[in-house]
C-alpha cells in the first residue's frame, strides 16, 4: 500500500498548505516565503525527476535549522507568535517527507489547523469567506489523496463533491456552534495574546501621522444609539488620548496614574447611552463620545478623559457608554499641570510668539484670545488639505502659519495649541475620531474619520472646581463641512489609485454584513448563548441538559445526513421511466408480473398478455406507443404526451374492468 | 498458577469468541447483499488523527473564545459525520454476486475472481482474502476483484473468508464487513515433477501411431518407483547395473489408458500425483487418454472438457478429496 | 429524395414481403420459426450463420430454401479434411498457347453458400474460407477478385462427432455474426413431416419472393435504423458485462459489439419499425453469444448469458 504519491496528489497537498498558510504570510519572518517556495519546488522537482525521499537526518538537519531561524527572528520562548510559526513552518516542511499516503493525510490535515490558527488574530468576514475557501481546498486535497476521480488537475466532479460534503457539514456545524457550552473565561493565557497590530490613532501625533490614517477605510468602532438619540454629526467627538507633551514637533501623551477625579457639566447637556462595537487595534485606548461620565467595566478613566481597557484590545470590544454631549468639562486643573500644559519651546517660532505678543495686548481675556486665533485661521488664507507640504524645519508652527498655510486637522489642533500656549492658556491636544457614517440602526466610524482638536483651560474662578476645559475645534473654522459629511467627502481629490466614490459606498454598505456577523455569529457569547437557550424555552443548563441538547443536534444533524445521502442514492427516473413505473402500478396486486419490472417494458407486456389474454389490445397499444416515444429518433412532443395518456387512461380503465368482473365471480 | 493459565489463554479464548463471533453466519450461498447491520464501523489511523487535531483546535478555539475557530472546529466535526456516512453508504447494499476461482493444481496460487454489485456507483473497496488484497470500484453495478490464495489441498477447497473493507471518500472512516461465501475452489492433485513417462497400462493402440520408439534395448531409463512390473526391461536389469525400464515414446495418435489399480505405489495421494502429471502431458502432446479410477472411467478421449473431467475425478477421489 | 415521406409506404411493404418470407420458409422447416428469423436478420444486418447440430435436423434445406426465397445464387461446398483451399476458392490454371494463367473461380463465387461440416476441413482451408468471408474478396497470386454484393455464408458444424475435426480456434469463430441450433423439432410439428403433402411440396423449389437488388437495399435500410443512447447503453452494459463476468474467459471484442448493434437493427427492422427497443438487443445477445463466450473450463457459457441478460435494469 506504500504507493508514491502521484503529481497532482502532490499538487494538491502544496496547494492545500499555500491556501492555508498564505493568509499568515504577512506576520511571519521574511525568510519565510523564500524558504516555502524552495521547498515547494524542491517537492515538486523530486517528484518530475523520481528522487528518492532525502536522508532523515538531512531533514531533520533542515527542521533544527528552521527551528534556529525562528528562535534568531522571533526570540526565544512558548509565546504564541513563535508556537503559531513553529507550527506553520514544520507543516511546510514536513512536504519534504510527503512520499506516502500516510504523511500526505498528517499534512493536509494539519493545513486545518493552519488556517484556524489565522481565526485567532481576526475574525473578519472576509477572512472568514477565505478560510472556508482554505477548508474546501483542503478536504479536496484529502479526497484526492484518497482516490482520484478522473486525471483532470481539478476533476469538476470531486471538486463538487468536497463543496458538498462541506455544506452538508454546515448545519451541523452551526447548531452545535449555538450549543456548545462556552467558557467564561480563558482557562490558560488571556484573549487579548493574540491579536494584530492594526493601525489606528497612536499615542504620538506629527504633521502628517493622522493623515496615515485618513487613508484607510476601514472600520474604527461601530455605535448603537438608542432610539432616536443621536446628536447632530458635528457633535459626534470620540474622545482618544490625549496629547500635552510637546518638543517642537511631535505631541506624545502624558502617563498619568491616577484615575479621573471630580469633575462636573453643564445640567443642560443631554445625557447620552449607547453601545460601542471595537475593532480591534492593538492598544488599550478605547473611545467614547466627548464627555464620558462613568468608565465601563474593565477598563479605567484617565485624568484627561480618556478610556483605557485593562488589556489591549485585540478582540471585538463591546462596550456600554453614557456620555455627556458638551463641549465643556469642568475638572481641577492642579498647579503642576498647568506647568506643562503651559510648556512650548521657548527658542522656536518666534514669528508666532511676536504675534501672540500683540494679539495680547489688544485683549487679554481667555474668550478674546481663542477668538482670535480662529478669526486669524478664517481670514487669512488657510486651506484644508489631507496632502500638504511637508515641514522640514525645527520651527514647525511659523513654517506651517506663514509659508505652507495648508493642512490636515492635526496641523491646525497642533498650532492652536500651541498658539494658546503661547498666549498663557493651558491647552492640550485631543486625539480620536469626529463623524461617522449613519448606517441606519448604528454610527460606522471609519479610521478615516480620524481627527485631532483642541481642548483649552478656561479659569473660572467662582466654580467650586476652579475652571473648565473648553472644545476648541481649529479645523472647524478652516473648513466647516469636515464636521457634518467627514473628512472623506469633502476632499475632492482621490486618496489613492483605488478610491472611488462607488467604491468607498461599496465598501460601507458591506459593513452592514460586518456588523451583523460581528453581532451573531463573530461575537457570540456565554451571555448570548444564555439568552438564546432562555428564547427557546431552556432554563436550567446544567450539564445534563446540555448533553440532551448536544446529543439531539448530534443525532438530528446525523439523521438529516443519513437521510439527505439515502435520498441522493435514491435511483432517478426520466419522464418517459416515471410512466413506466406508473404502468408498472397497475399491476401492484400482480406478483408475478410486478416483480419482472427490471426486465423492461417488452417483457412485462409479453406476460401480461399472456396472463391476460383480454388486456392484448389496450396493453399492446400503450406498449407501442410507449417504445415509440421512448426510442425513437425525436424529441418528446406534448402530442406525444397526450397519445400517451390516453393510452393509459384506457388501459388503466379495462385493467379495472378485469379486477371488476374477477372479484364478482 | 491459575492465573498465568488464565493469562496465557486469555488472548486465543478472545480471538476465538471474535472468530466465533464474525462468523457466525456460517458459510452463506452467493449472492449476499451487505445488509447495513453486517457492517462494522471505526474510525481509521488518520480518522483519530483528525480527530485529534480536532480536539486541540476545539480546545484552542474555546479557551480564547474564539468563536471562528469554534465554527470551524464544528465545521470539520460535522465534516467527519457526513464522512462517516459517506462510508457507510459506500458499502452498505453491496452484493457479493459470484466468486469464481478456475481449478489449479495442488501448490500453485489460484486467483480468486470476485464479482460485486451495486445500484450506484461505488469506489475503493479493498478485499481481502488472507494477505491477498484487492481494491477496485463498483461502476456501472458491478465490479471485479481478483485475489490470489495458495492451494495447498487437493479436492474442494472451501475459500477463506473475505473481508471487504472501504475507507472512500476522506480515509476517516473504515466501513467493513465480513463474509464466508459458500463456494469452493477445485484444486487439483499436485502433478508428480518431473513427469515420469506414460506406462503402458494396455491402452488401445490408435491406428496410424503404433510406432513404439525404443523398444530395443538402448532405449532404457532406470527404474522409478511405480512403473509396471512388466516393463522391466529383465535382461538388462539382470546385468546388475540397477533396474532398467523400457521407456516408450508414443507418436500423437497413441492412445493411452492410466489406470489407478495399476499403479504400484503405496500412498494414494502419490499414485494420484503421477496420473494427475500423465495426464496433464498426455493433453500437452495432444494425445487421446483415458483415465481409469475405482468408479470412475473417463472413457477414450481428449480435449478441454476431457481433460477436466479426468483431473477433477483425481481431486475429489478417495478420502482425501473430501473436504 | 431520400425523405421520410416516400419511405414509409416501402417500409411496410419490406415487413410484409420478410413476413411472407419468413412464412414460405417455415413451410419447409417446420415449428422453427425463432431460428428462421434469426438467419434472416443475419442476411438483412449482413453477417455469416454458424449452425452447430446434429446431421438430419433440416440445416441444408434450411439453407436451400432461404436461397430459394430469397433469389439468390446457391452453392454448396461440402468440406473434408483432404480439401484444398484452392477446391474452395478457385485455381489459376497456366495456358500454354495464350502464355498466361487465368483464375477459375471456386464454389466460394456466389451469394449463397453453404459450408457443410466446416470443422472437417483442414485449418488451413478454413482460414481461407473465413479470410474470404471477411474481406468479401479472394486474393490469389497477388490478384484480388471481389465477390458479389451480397455474400452470406451459412457454415454448418457437427458438436457431437468430433473424431478427425478440427474446431475452429475462437478468433475465427467471431468471424460469424451469429451462431445457432435448431434442435428437435417438436412432436407435432415432427408428425407434419410424415404427410404426405409435406413431403409432396418438399419436392418442389420455393418462389424467389425477392431478390439481391432488394436484399441490398433491405440491408441499407437496416443500416439507417436509429438507436436511442438508452438503447445503446444497454448495450455497451451487456458487452461490458461479458468482459467482466468472472466465469467467462474472454468477454465480447468490439467486433461482437457491433454484430450485435446489427442484430438489434435487423430486429427492429423486421418488426417494421425505425428505431431499436432493449428487446431488440435482448433477442439478438444470445445468438451473437453463443459461440463467442466460453467458461474458463471449456464449457459454453449459455446458463451465464441467461444470467446476464436477467440482471439487466431495463426501467
Amino acid at each position: 500500500m506504500a504507493s508514491q504519491l502521484s503529481t497532482k496528489q502532490v499538487f494538491w497537498i502544496v496547494l492545500a498548505v499555500v491556501v492555508a498558510v498564505l493568509p499568515q504570510l504577512y506576520r511571519l519572518p521574511l525568510w519565510f516565503a523564500p524558504m516555502m517556495t524552495v521547498v515547494i519546488a524542491y517537492r515538486f522537482y523530486v517528484q518530475v525527476k523520481h528522487i528518492k525521499k532525502a536522508y532523515n537526518i538531512i531533514l531533520m538537519m533542515v527542521a533544527i535549522a528552521a527551528l534556529l531561524l525562528i528562535v534568531y527572528s522571533q526570540g526565544f520562548g512558548l509565546s504564541r507568535e513563535i508556537s503559531v510559526t513553529i507550527l506553520i513552518t514544520m507543516t511546510v516542511l514536513k512536504l519534504l517527507e510527503t512520499y506516502r499516503q500516510r504523511d500526505a493525510l498528517l499534512v493536509v490535515m494539519l493545513c486545518y489547523f493552519v488556517a484556524m490558527t489565522r481565526f485567532l488574530y481576526s475574525q473578519d468576514l472576509v477572512l472568514v469567506m477565505y478560510l472556508l475557501l482554505s477548508a474546501w481546498v483542503t478536504t479536496h486535497a484529502l479526497a484526492v489523496i484518497n482516490y482520484q476521480h478522473g486525471s483532470a488537475w481539478f476533476e469538476k466532479k470531486q471538486l463538487k463533491a468536497s463543496i458538498g460534503w462541506l455544506a452538508m457539514a454546515l448545519p451541523f456545524a452551526v447548531l452545535f456552534f449555538l450549543a456548545f457550552p462556552r467558557l467564561g473565561s480563558p482557562i490558560w493565557g488571556s484573549p487579548d495574546i493574540f491579536g494584530e497590530g492594526k493601525t489606528g490613532i497612536s499615542d504620538e501625533m506629527s504633521p502628517g501621522s493622522i493623515i496615515e490614517l485618513f487613508m484607510d477605510d476601514s472600520p474604527a468602532f461601530r455605535v448603537t444609539f438608542g432610539s432616536n438619540n443621536k446628536p447632530e454629526n458635528n457633535q459626534l467627538y470620540w474622545r482618544g488620548p490625549v496629547l500635552s507633551e510637546f518638543d517642537g514637533r511631535t505631541w506624545t501623551r502624558h502617563e498619568f496614574r491616577r484615575s479621573r477625579g471630580q469633575v462636573a457639566y453643564d445640567r443642560q447637556a443631554a445625557i447620552i447611552e449607547y453601545g460601542i462595537e471595537m475593532e480591534p487595534n492593538g492598544r488599550h485606548y478605547m473611545f467614547g463620545l466627548d464627555v464620558v461620565l462613568n468608565a465601563p467595566q474593565g477598563s479605567l478613566m484617565s485624568p484627561t478623559s480618556t478610556l483605557f481597557s485593562m488589556n489591549k484590545v485585540n478582540q471585538l470590544k463591546h462596550y456600554r457608554l453614557s456620555s455627556a454631549v458638551t463641549d465643556r468639562l469642568y475638572q481641577r486643573l492642579p498647579q503642576y499641570q498647568r506647568k506643562w500644559l503651559l510648556d512650548f519651546p521657548e527658542g522656536l517660532n518666534l514669528q508666532t510668539q511676536i504675534m501672540i505678543k500683540q494679539w495680547q495686548a489688544t485683549d487679554d481675556s481667555a474668550y478674546g484670545m481663542i477668538n482670535k486665533a480662529l478669526n486669524w485661521f478664517r481670514t487669512e488664507d488657510y486651506l484644508y488639505s489631507y496632502s500638504p507640504p511637508a515641514l522640514h524645519s525645527n520651527e514647525v508652527i511659523d513654517e506651517f502659519l506663514y509659508e505652507s498655510r495648508r493642512g490636515f486637522c492635526e496641523h491646525f489642533a497642533s498650532t492652536f495649541v500651541v498658539m494658546m500656549r503661547m498666549a498663557g492658556l493651558p491647552a492640550r491636544v485631543v486625539t480620536g475620531y469626529q463623524g461617522g457614517v449613519d448606517m441606519g440602526d448604528y454610527v460606522l466610524v471609519k479610521q478615516s474619520d480620524a481627527h485631532a482638536w483642541a481642548e483649552v483651560y478656561i479659569d473660572q474662578p467662582d466654580h467650586e472646581l476652579g475652571g473648565y476645559w473648553q472644545r476648541v475645534d481649529p479645523t472647524s473654522v478652516v473648513s466647516p463641512e469636515r464636521l457634518f459629511r467627514g473628512s472623506g467627502n469633502i476632499i475632492e481629490q482621490r486618496r489613492s489609485f483605488f478610491d472611488f466614490p462607488w467604491l468607498r459606498q461599496t465598501r460601507e454598505h458591506l459593513d452592514r454584513y460586518r456588523f451583523r456577523w460581528n453581532q451573531w455569529v463573530r461575537d457570540f457569547n456565554v451571555s448570548k448563548q444564555q439568552a438564546l437557550f432562555d428564547a427557546i424555552g431552556i432554563q436550567h443548563r446544567d450539564g445534563k441538559v446540555l448533553a440532551v441538547i448536544l446529543l439531539s443536534v448530534l443525532a438530528a444533524s446525523g439523521a438529516l445526513i443519513f437521510s439527505w445521502l439515502w435520498w441522493r442514492q435514491r435511483p432517478r427516473y426520466n419522464n418517459l421511466q416515471q410512466w413506466y413505473l406508473r404502468f408498472m402500478d397497475l399491476f401492484k396486486k400482480e406478483p408475478a408480473i410486478y416483480a419482472r419490472q427490471s426486465a423492461g417494458m417488452e417483457a412485462v407486456t409479453h406476460s401480461i398478455v399472456e396472463q391476460y389474454p383480454g388486456l392484448k389490445k389496450s396493453v399492446n397499444d400503450f406498449q407501442q406507443c410507449y417504445l415509440r416515444i421512448r426510442y425513437r429518433n425525436e424529441q418528446l412532443t406534448p402530442a406525444d404526451r397526450r397519445r400517451l395518456q390516453h393510452f393509459f387512461e384506457r388501459l388503466k380503465k379495462d385493467v379495472k374492468k378485469r379486477y371488476h368482473s374477477q372479484s364478482r365471480s | 498458577m491459575s492465573i498465568s493459565k488464565r493469562c496465557s489463554t486469555a488472548p486465543t479464548l478472545f480471538k476465538r469468541l471474535k472468530n466465533y463471533f464474525i462468523n457466525r453466519r456460517g458459510r452463506e450461498a452467493l449472492p449476499v447483499r451487505l445488509h447495513w447491520r453486517r457492517l462494522y464501523v471505526l474510525p481509521s489511523k488518520p480518522g483519530l488523527f483528525f480527530f485529534l487535531i480536532g480536539s486541540t483546535m476545539m480546545l484552542a478555539g474555546l479557551n480564547f473564545n474564539n468563536n471562528m475557530s469554534l465554527m470551524l472546529v464544528f465545521l470539520l466535526f460535522g465534516l467527519a459525520q457526513v464522512i462517516l456516512y459517506k462510508t457507510f453508504f459506500n458499502l452498505k447494499n453491496v452484493v457479493i454476486d459470484q466468486v469464481h476461482a478456475a481449478p489449479v493444481f495442488a501448490g500453485e496460487r489460484y486467483t480468486l475472481r470476485l464479482q460485486l454489485l451495486a445500484p450506484t456507483d461505488r469506489y475503493q473497496i479493498q478485499v481481502k482474502m488472507d494477505e491477498s488484497v484487492d481494491t477496485a470500484n463498483i461502476l456501472h453495478q458491478s465490479g471485479q476483484w481478483q485475489l490470489a490464495a495458495d492451494a495447498e489441498q487437493r479436492g474442494y477447497q472451501p475459500l477463506p473468508r473475505l473481508k471487504l473493507l472501504t475507507r472512500y471518500p476522506l480515509g476517516l472512516v473504515t466501513v467493513w464487513a465480513y463474509c464466508q461465501p459458500k463456494a469452493t475452489v477445485l484444486v487439483y492433485p499436485r502433478p508428480e515433477q518431473p513427469c515420469p513417462s506414460f506406462a503402458h497400462h494396455g491402452g488401445v493402440e490408435g491406428p496410424d501411431s503404433s510406432v513404439v520408439q525404443g523398444d530395443e534395448m538402448d532405449d532404457l531409463r532406470t527404474y522409478q518407483s511405480g512403473d509396471p512390473i512388466r516393463d522391466i526391461a529383465w535382461k538388462k536389469s539382470a546385468q546388475g547395473q540397477g533396474t532398467f525400464v523400457k521407456k516408450y515414446h508414443l507418436k500423437q495418435g497413441k492412445e493411452l489408458c492410466f489406470d489407478y489399480s495399476q499403479l504400484n505405489l503405496k500412498d494414494i495421494e502419490k499414485r494420484l500425483s503421477r496420473l494427475t502429471a500423465w495426464v496433464v502431458e498426455a493433453e500437452r502432446q495432444t494425445l487421446t487418454y483415458q483415465l481409469k479410477l475405482p468408479q470412475f472411467d473417463s472413457g477414450m478421449g481428449r480435449g478441454e472438457r476431457h481433460y477436466h473431467e479426468c483431473l477433477t475425478a483425481l481431486a475429489v477421489f478417495g478420502p482425501g478429496g473430501v473436504s | 429524395m431520400t425523405t421520410t415521406q416516400p419511405q414509409k409506404p416501402q417500409k411496410d411493404n419490406s415487413v410484409t414481403a420478410i413476413e411472407l418470407i419468413i412464412d414460405c420458409v417455415s413451410e419447409r422447416i417446420l415449428d422453427k420459426e425463432s431460428a428462421i428469423r434469426q438467419v434472416i436478420a443475419a442476411l438483412l444486418a449482413g453477417g455469416h450463420v454458424l449452425l452447430e447440430d446434429r446431421p438430419g435436423l433440416g440445416k441444408t434445406t434450411l439453407a436451400a430454401s432461404v436461397a430459394q426465397v430469397f433469389g439468390l445464387d446457391y452453392n454448396r461446398i461440402q468440406l473434408t479434411s483432404d480439401m484444398m483451399p484452392s477446391d474452395v476458392l478457385g485455381v489459376s490454371i497456366y495456358h500454354p498457347e495464350k502464355q498466361a494463367f487465368s483464375y477459375h473461380k471456386g464454389p466460394i463465387f456466389t451469394q449463397f453458400l453453404l459450408a457443410d461440416e466446416l470443422n472437417r476441413a483442414t485449418p488451413k482451408t478454413q482460414s481461407a474460407l473465413l479470410e474470404a468471408m471477411a474481406e468479401n474478396q479472394v486474393s490469389m497470386d497477388g490478384k484480388t477478385y471481389p465477390m458479389d454484393e451480397v455474400f452470406f455464408v451459412m457454415a454448418t458444424q457437427n458438436p457431437i462427432d468430433d473424431s478427425g475435426t478440427y474446431s475452429l480456434p475462437h478468433s475465427q469463430l467471431d468471424r460469424f455474426l451469429i451462431s445457432l441450433s435448431l434442435g428437435y423439432p417438436s412432436e407435432a410439428g415432427e408428425r407434419k413431416i410424415y404427410s404426405s403433402t409435406y413431403l409432396q411440396s418438399m419436392k418442389q423449389p420455393l418462389p424467389a419472393l425477392s431478390n439481391a437488388e432488394q436484399l441490398l437495399s433491405w440491408q441499407q435500410a437496416v443500416t439507417r435504423v436509429h438507436a436511442a443512447e438508452e438503447v445503446l447503453d444497454y448495450l455497451q452494459w451487456l458487452i461490458t458485462q461479458s468482459r467482466k463476468h468472472p466465469h467467462i474467459q474472454q468477454g465480447l471484442s468490439p467486433r461482437a459489439g457491433l454484430g450485435l448493434f446489427r442484430m438489434a437493427q435487423s430486429q427492429a427492422f423486421m418488426a417494421g419499425r425505425d428505431f431499436i427497443t432493449p428487446d431488440d438487443v435482448t433477442m439478438s445477445f444470445y445468438p451473437v453469444c453463443r459461440h463467442r463466450l466460453l467458461t474458463d473450463d471449456g464449457r459454453l457459457a449459455d446458463e451465464y448469458i441467461e444470467e446476464m441478460l436477467d440482471s439487466a435494469n431495463l426501467v
